[in-house]
């Protein structure tokens, strides 16, 4: 029975396993919006964009740096690439991946959604 | 009666290492926002609001994960989820002004995984379309 049970524990342990979640948004910044005079018209908008930040990590170190991966820099890096500061209809997938775990992991944020410059 | 001292001492050892792993945790964050919304809102009157005025509110989506991995019932702790239970607390549609969204691990035989959002909740009245 115990070894049963061990047997089952290190499976399930060393076992790869991948699990993703997915939000949606009426509207997502993380920029500077002028709140106070926000004008939505068909000049503003930037078309659809996407963004990504993901942390590899084998044995626990990072290998795109230190740190985590954050929605903010998926965001960042979304709305830097079509010059907007501003994500309306948003959708926001966090996923994670181990295989062997500890032995490698991956942590990523994406977010695509269409990009609008409220400053325009 | 050394050898029992020895023995006892061995497994106060192993117990509160157990328990530093077993409830170990850490919180990191993920995004600092200035406007979120799940709500079908009219953006054109968010600039009638006063979020300085506005209180904060929080809202948390939490799941157990088995072995760490594993989610339990299926369950994974969704953004959209906190974000909603937030701007239910406060009755209102739009989070403004310094949202933070955080991530926290909790290891309690498994692991507890957790999304915190925070921010000023205001009421904007809902997109009319003709």
């Amino acid at each position: 029975m115990k070894i049963i049970i061990l047997s089952y524990l290190i499976l399930a342990v060393l076992s790869g396993c991948a699990t993703s979640t997915r939000s949606e948004f009426t509207a997502l910044s993380g920029k500077n919006v002028d709140t106070s005079n926000i004008k939505v018209t068909r000049e503003m908008v930037k078309g659809n964009t996407r963004g990504e930040d993901c942390q590899n990590r084998v044995l626990g170190i990072g290998l795109n740096g230190d740190g985590n991966a954050t929605l903010d820099q998926a965001l960042d890096n979304a709305l830097n690439s079509s010059h907007a500061n501003l994500l309306l209809n948003a959708e926001v997938e966090h996923s994670w991946f181990n295989l062997l775990r500890p032995f490698y992991t991956q942590d990523c944020w994406r977010v695509n959604g269409v990009a609008h410059d409220t400053n325009k | 009666m050394e050898s029992h001292m020895t023995q006892i001492n061995k497994s106060l050892g192993f117990l509160a290492i157990t328990t530093v792993f077993l409830l170990s945790g850490c919180s990191h964050r993920v995004a600092d926002l200035s406007i979120v919304s799940t709500k079908n809102i009219d953006l054109t009157q968010v600039s009638k609001l006063d979020a300085s005025a506005a209180r904060r509110f929080s809202g948390e989506d939490c799941s157990f994960f088995l072995l760490n991995q594993y989610p339990f019932l299926n369950k994974i702790p969704n953004l959209e989820m906190a974000v909603d239970k937030a701007l239910k607390k406060g009755n209102g549609n739009v989070m403004l002004d310094e949202v933070t969204v955080e991530s926290d691990v909790w290891a309690v035989l498994g692991n507890v995984k957790c999304i915190q959002a925070e921010g000023a909740v205001l009421n904007v009245p809902p997109k009319v379309y003709p």
